[in-house]
C-alpha cells in the first residue's frame, strides 16, 4: 500500500509538469532559459518510476506525502492566471519609481529616442537610463500591458519582471497622466505621447494617453530579465 | 477538461508556491540521484578514506566538494544526510551544507554571467561564504557537536552500524531515489508554502525604503534574501536587478546569506539539525554575513 501512494505521488509529480509544458503555463511560473531541467526532470523521474522494483517502502511521514499528494492534485486541476498584482497595491508612486530601476541595464547598448517601434520595458529601461522627463515630451508611443494603480492612486501601464521565476517578479511600467475607467490588471495597449508629470516633488514621465484598446493576456505575460 | 479558477489572491499564491516547487523539484531530484550514488557505490570506509584527516583540510574538502558535487541548497540536504549517516561528523557536514550552494560551478558561472564586470562581487562571495561555512564548522565542533542531530538520523546510524554485521536486504538504487525524492519534496513544499504566504502578505517592494544608509540596506537584502527562498543557481541575476539602488556591499549580503539559509531550507534542516543548533546556525549566519559585508563597505 505504501509503495503504491509513493509511486502515485512520483507519477503526479510527473503529470503535473507535462501538464505545465503542455498549457504552457511553465511560462507564467518559471523563465523560460530554466524549461529544459523540467524536460529532464519528467525524464528522470519516468526512469525512476520504471526501474524502481520496489515492493515496500520504509518512508513512514504520512502528513507530508499526503501534503504533497494534495499539492500536486491542485497542480493538476488549477488553471492558473498570471500574476495579479494585488501583491503590489499597498505600494506608492515613490517606490514603483525606484522598481522601474530593475531593468536599467536592459537597453543600455542600444540608447535611441526612437520611442513609437518600443515596448513598454524597452522604454521603462531608457527612461532609467536617462531620466531626463523634458527629452520625452511629446514623443509618440504605442504600449501593451495591464492597468494598475498604486495606493496613493496614481495610474501606471505595468508588466511583471521575472529574473528566475514567479516568486521574484517584481513590476515595472510607465504612468498614465489620467487615470483609466478599467479594473485592475486588465490588459490594455494605450497609444499616446509622453509627456511630464510631478507628484510630490517627483519628477517623472507619463503618458498621455489619446487611445486605448482592451487587448487578450499575451502568451507569455512577463518580461523576463 | 474542467479546471478551477481562482480568486486573484489565491491564485498568486498558487504562482509563487509552483514556481518555488517546480524551480526546485529538478535540484531536488539531482541530490536525490547523488545521494543514492553515495548510498550503493561509496562505502563507509571508502569517504572516510577520500576525505582528508587534518582538520582544516577536511573542513576545507567539505567546502570545495560542491564542485564536485554541483547541488544547490535544495539538493543538498538529501546528500548531507547521506554523508551523516556514512559516519561524517555533523559539523562537517553542516560546512557543506553551507559552502556547496555557491561553491559549485552552475553557481560561479552565473555569478560571473550576471555581474561580468564585477569580479569582486564574485571574489568576495566565494570568500565570505568559505569564511562563514568553515567558522561555524568550527564553532560546532568545538562546542556543542553531540547535540546537534535530530534523533532521527542517530537512530539511523546506529541502525547502519549494527546492519554492517548482519546482511540484510537492501534498497535498489531507484528505491532511494524515490524515498528521498518524496521525503525532500514534501518538506521543500512545507517551506515553500510559507514562503510563498509571507511574498503574498509582505510585498517586496517595501525593501525600497530601506535604502538610507548602510547597514540598513545591508539587513534589508539579507532580510529579502530569507524571505524570497530563490535557489542559488539563479539568485545573482535576481540581485543584479536590485544593484543599481543598493550599495555592492548589501548585493554581497544577499549573495552570501540567501544561498546558505532562507525560509523554504529551514524545514529540510530541520530534517538534519535539533531546533536549539538550527537557531543559533541562522543567527550566526545573519550575524557574520552582516558584520563580513559591513567590513566590506568600510574597506572598499
Amino acid at each position: 500500500m505504501k509503495i503504491i501512494i509513493q509511486k502515485i505521488i512520483v507519477l503526479l509529480s510527473i503529470f503535473v509538469m507535462a501538464k505545465l509544458l503542455y498549457t504552457n503555463e511553465l511560462s507564467l511560473l518559471i523563465h523560460p532559459r530554466y524549461f529544459w531541467l523540467i524536460y529532464s526532470s519528467i525524464a528522470v523521474l519516468t526512469v525512476t518510476l520504471i526501474f524502481n522494483r520496489e515492493t515496500h517502502s520504509h518512508l513512514k511521514n504520512y502528513f507530508a506525502q499526503a501534503m504533497l499528494l494534495l499539492a500536486m492534485t491542485m497542480g493538476l486541476i488549477i488553471d492558473l492566471k498570471p500574476l495579479s498584482s494585488a501583491g503590489q497595491q499597498q505600494t506608492s508612486y515613490e517606490n514603483l519609481s525606484d522598481t522601474n530601476q530593475i531593468i536599467r541595464s536592459k537597453y543600455a547598448t542600444s540608447f535611441q529616442l526612437n520611442t513609437a517601434g518600443m515596448s513598454l520595458d524597452e522604454l521603462v529601461s531608457l527612461i532609467s537610463i536617462d531620466p531626463e522627463p523634458t527629452k520625452y515630451i511629446d514623443k509618440p508611443v504605442v504600449v501593451s500591458g495591464f492597468y494598475f494603480e498604486t495606493a496613493d492612486g496614481s495610474p501606471m501601464i505595468a508588466r511583471h519582471v521575472i529574473s528566475c521565476c514567479a516568486a521574484d517578479a517584481r513590476l515595472i511600467g510607465l504612468w498614465l497622466k489620467e487615470p483609466l475607467d478599467l479594473q485592475l490588471d486588465t490588459w490594455i495597449e494605450v497609444q499616446g505621447t509622453l509627456d511630464l508629470i510631478e507628484n510630490d516633488g517627483f519628477r517623472g514621465v507619463a503618458i498621455n494617453t489619446t487611445e486605448f484598446d482592451l487587448i487578450d493576456i499575451p502568451k507569455n505575460p512577463y518580461v523576463v530579465n | 477538461m474542467m479546471l478551477l479558477e481562482l480568486s486573484p489572491k489565491i491564485n498568486d499564491f498558487f504562482i509563487i508556491l509552483f514556481s518555488i516547487l517546480i524551480e526546485g523539484i529538478p535540484f531536488i531530484l539531482f541530490g536525490a540521484f547523488l545521494s543514492a550514488l553515495v548510498e550503493i557505490y561509496f562505502s563507509e570506509e571508502r569517504v572516510q578514506k577520500i576525505l582528508p584527516k587534518n582538520r582544516f583540510m577536511r573542513f576545507s574538502s567539505m567546502v570545495m566538494m560542491g564542485n564536485i558535487i554541483p547541488v544547490c541548497e535544495c539538493g543538498n540536504v538529501p546528500f548531507a544526510r547521506r554523508l551523516i549517516s556514512k559516519g561524517i561528523k555533523p559539523y562537517f557536514v553542516l560546512t557543506f551544507l553551507l559552502a556547496a550552494p555557491v561553491f559549485n560551478p552552475i553557481v560561479i558561472a552565473s555569478t560571473i554571467a550576471a555581474f561580468p564586470n564585477n569580479y569582486e562581487i564574485v571574489f568576495f562571495r566565494l570568500l565570505f561564504t568559505f569564511i562563514i561555512a568553515v567558522s561555524l564548522g568550527y564553532i560546532f565542533m568545538l562546542f556543542s557537536s553531540r547535540d546537534m542531530l535530530i534523533d532521527k538520523l542517530i537512530e539511523q546510524r546506529r541502525q547502519k552500524i549494527k546492519e554492517k554485521n548482519h546482511k540484510r536486504h537492501k534498497h535498489g538504487f531507484f528505491s532511494i531515489i524515490h524515498k528521498e525524492f518524496i521525503e525532500m519534496t514534501a518538506i521543500f513544499l512545507f517551506g515553500a508554502t510559507i514562503a510563498s504566504i509571507i511574498q503574498i502578505v509582505v510585498p517586496k517592494e517595501l525593501i525600497f525604503q530601506f535604502t538610507q544608509n548602510e547597514w540598513i540596506a545591508i539587513l534589508a537584502m539579507i532580510l529579502l534574501a530569507f524571505v524570497v527562498s530563490i535557489c542559488s543557481n539563479v539568485d545573482a541575476f535576481f540581485a543584479l536587478a536590485y544593484s543599481q539602488i543598493f550599495p555592492t556591499s548589501a548585493i554581497l549580503a544577499f549573495l552570501v546569506f540567501g544561498p546558505m539559509i532562507d525560509i523554504k531550507a529551514i524545514p529540510m534542516f530541520k530534517t538534519i539539525f535539533k531546533w536549539k543548533p538550527l537557531l543559533i546556525i541562522i543567527a550566526l549566519i545573519a550575524l557574520l554575513t552582516f558584520f563580513l559585508s559591513y567590513l566590506y563597505f568600510l574597506f572598499t
